[in-house]
């Protein structure tokens, strides 16, 4: 008889309204931890790229899948602009390579 | 009373959702100030690095051309052929990033210095952060400016016309000679030229007291540098025109002719 009176009205809808507040609660959280760790991956990923890119090895990146290397920037969210200068034919000669993150 | 125990609950999620707030604006405020640093990094001074590293072969091959066509190049052509280059490079890196950064060439020029050309160039960087002045210097080992100068100074004192006074045929010869050697002397800074020239001369006048030759000395003037740098010099040829006077009444020779060789390393 104990268990059917805590269960009664208003109890049980006090609990159910809680419940569903945590539940909003947890799921902004984990969106927040989300984003959190696309930052941190933008910023270890840009890091790697800025190197690579010092290095000259920029165009040699073939197995990181989210990466994607364009010759012009489109949008503003690019990673790193990575200009590279040669000489072609007795040419000065150059390449722009803008990466972004998928 | 079970929805008291899920009070702390709340709170604890309440904290850690403004724990993580605050994290995610640190964090991606401070990650891109760190891309701007970086992507600043790669278009200004990292442009100006590679310039350095690639302008000297293109100043190579204008030096080339300057070795081997001295009438027509000089200097004042490699500073503003390199430049010209470096103005299309810093265009096109400004046209494909959409203008985020911009460059501008605020100074350049090219100088001999001893036995090397220098070319320097000051590159302002404009960003939206920061201005960087950066400084382009190529070199070449050989001084192209002197050298220009010097074989147009001898392909032009060529030109002129010489009349020569002798007391006989001999002596007018060995002064035609030492008059090619006074144009090509004096020459240094790793310079090798060699002058080969020809010419007849026909008597054109004779009196009791002097006989008057006349003639055309056709040369053919071979300049490089003194070490092996383009795999040719320059060749250049030409003709003037000589008077000889003849102090004396010179009795049977109506033809007399000069050729011969002048290197300027053998006057040291």
């Amino acid at each position: 008889m104990a268990l059917a009176d805590s269960l009664v009205f208003p109890d049980l809808l006090v609990s159910i309204i809680l419940i569903i507040i945590i539940l909003i609660l947890t799921i902004y959280l984990t969106n927040l931890l989300l984003r959190l760790s696309v930052i941190d991956y933008r910023a270890s990923i840009g890091t790697y790229l800025f190197t690579e890119c010092l290095l000259g090895n920029l165009t040699s990146i073939t197995d990181l899948n989210h990466v994607i290397i364009t010759s012009e920037v489109t949008a503003n969210n690019y990673l790193i602009i990575c200009p590279r200068i040669a000489v072609n034919n007795s040419r000065l000669s150059v390449e722009v390579y803008v990466v972004y993150v998928r | 009373m079970i929805y008291k125990s899920l009070l702390p609950i709340i709170i604890a999620l309440l904290v850690m959702i403004s724990l993580t707030t605050y994290l995610i604006n640190y964090v991606s405020n401070d990650t891109s100030k760190a891309l701007n640093l970086e992507n600043t990094y790669l278009l200004s001074i990292n442009v100006i690095k590679q310039l350095n590293s690639t302008l000297p072969q293109i100043l190579r091959n204008e030096a080339c051309i300057v070795i081997m066509k001295p009438m027509n190049y000089s200097c004042g052509v490699i500073a503003s052929n390199l430049t010209e280059a470096m103005d299309g490079v810093l265009n096109t890196i400004s046209n494909k990033t959409g203008g985020i950064v911009r460059y501008r060439v605020i100074d350049y020029g090219v100088y001999g210095k001893g036995n090397a050309t220098i070319y320097r160039a000051v590159i302002q960087v404009i960003t939206q952060f920061s201005n960087v002045n950066g400084v382009v210097v190529a070199t070449y080992p050989f001084n192209l400016c002197y050298y220009s100068q010097v074989i147009s100074g001898i392909v032009n004192g060529l030109s002129m016309n010489v009349t020569i006074r002798a007391n006989n045929i001999t002596e007018a010869v060995r002064d035609i000679s030492d008059y090619l050697m006074s144009r090509v002397g004096g020459v240094d800074h790793g310079i090798d030229i060699t002058l080969r020239y020809i010419g007849v001369f026909r008597m054109i006048e004779r009196t009791r007291n002097y006989t008057i030759y006349w003639g055309a000395i056709d040369y053919a003037l071979r300049a490089s540098p003194g070490e092996d740098m383009c795999n040719s010099g320059s060749e250049l040829g030409g003709v003037f025109y000589v008077t000889v006077i003849i102090n004396a009444y010179v009795n049977n020779t109506y033809y007399f002719a000069v050729s011969g060789v002048i290197n300027n390393d053998r006057l040291g």
